[in-house]
């Protein structure tokens, strides 16, 4: 089976919105998860990093975290 | 996917003169629909816009920001497709603003965002309008699909793909039926213990 979370649930768009599904892929420092532990494919991963990082812009995720 | 042909006559030339001549020839290619898609996609792109006002706006007053948003988009051609009212949300880290020559910094927010038609050069024009809107603290403007793309909530699998984390079972605990204890019974026996 997939490894790609994205893959798996059928998400076609990462949305920067769905600030609920990108926690799951920042540490507790807010740094985006590398690809080796994310697990999802190198194209998903290209979008959730620009999703995580348009999310950061609008103030709905941390750059960084204490 | 269509077929197009088209009728070409070769003539190859070389230093010492005609080398060839055809006929015409009809070439046949098939085209794929990918032109046409460009084209459609050219005419009606799928924009986002999200923004923040300024948590001093009343809650009057967002109404109103909102329709303004909505006219100048509506004037300039753009095509509004689903919208969200803006909420207020604390901000996760502190933004500024230069208000009047003056820095001023938020903490707060309204979050709202329009998703709408258009294409390059009214979005273009949007932008500008936008940058020079008082009430907002911050946009985005970004190219999205006409679906909704805010995920379910149901997920079928952990995020990282590891192991999602065991539930915890919490430990069964049999509710025994409590026994009515009459008072006046367990006196008595008491008594007779004592006894």
């Amino acid at each position: 089976m997939s490894q790609d979370y994205f893959a798996a649930n059928n998400i076609k768009f990462i949305d920067y919105k769905d600030v609920e599904l990108l926690k799951k892929f920042i540490n507790p420092s807010a740094r985006i998860l590398a690809r080796k532990r994310t697990g999802v494919s190198a194209k998903n991963q290209r979008k959730l990093s620009q999703a995580i990082k348009r999310a950061r812009f609008m103030g709905l995720l941390p750059y960084i975290a204490k | 996917m269509k077929c197009v042909s088209t009728n070409v006559k070769i003539i190859l030339f070389s230093t010492t003169g005609l080398i060839f001549n055809s006929d015409f020839v009809t070439i046949q290619r098939m085209e794929t629909n990918e032109t046409t898609e460009e084209i459609k996609e050219i005419e009606g792109r799928i924009y986002e816009l999200g923004y923040l006002l300024l948590p001093t706006v009343s809650d009057e007053g967002i109404g109103a920001e909102i329709t303004k948003l909505k006219d100048e988009l509506s004037k300039l051609g753009g095509k509004v497709i689903a919208d969200e009212l803006p909420k207020i949300l604390d901000l996760s880290y502190e933004m500024d603003k230069v208000i009047m020559n003056k820095h001023k910094k938020y903490t707060r927010a309204y979050f709202g965002w329009i998703k709408f038609e258009g294409n390059a050069d009214i979005t273009l024009a949007y932008k500008d309008i936008l940058d020079q809107n008082n009430a907002l603290l911050r946009f985005i403007i970004i190219r999205t699909v006409r679906e909704n793309t805010l995920s379910k909530k149901t997920f079928t699998k952990s995020s990282s793909g590891k192991r999602a984390p065991a539930a915890t079972h919490s430990k069964k605990t049999v509710k025994e039926p409590k026994e009515e204890v009459n008072k006046v019974e367990l006196d008595k026996k008491l008594e007779e213990i004592v006894v």
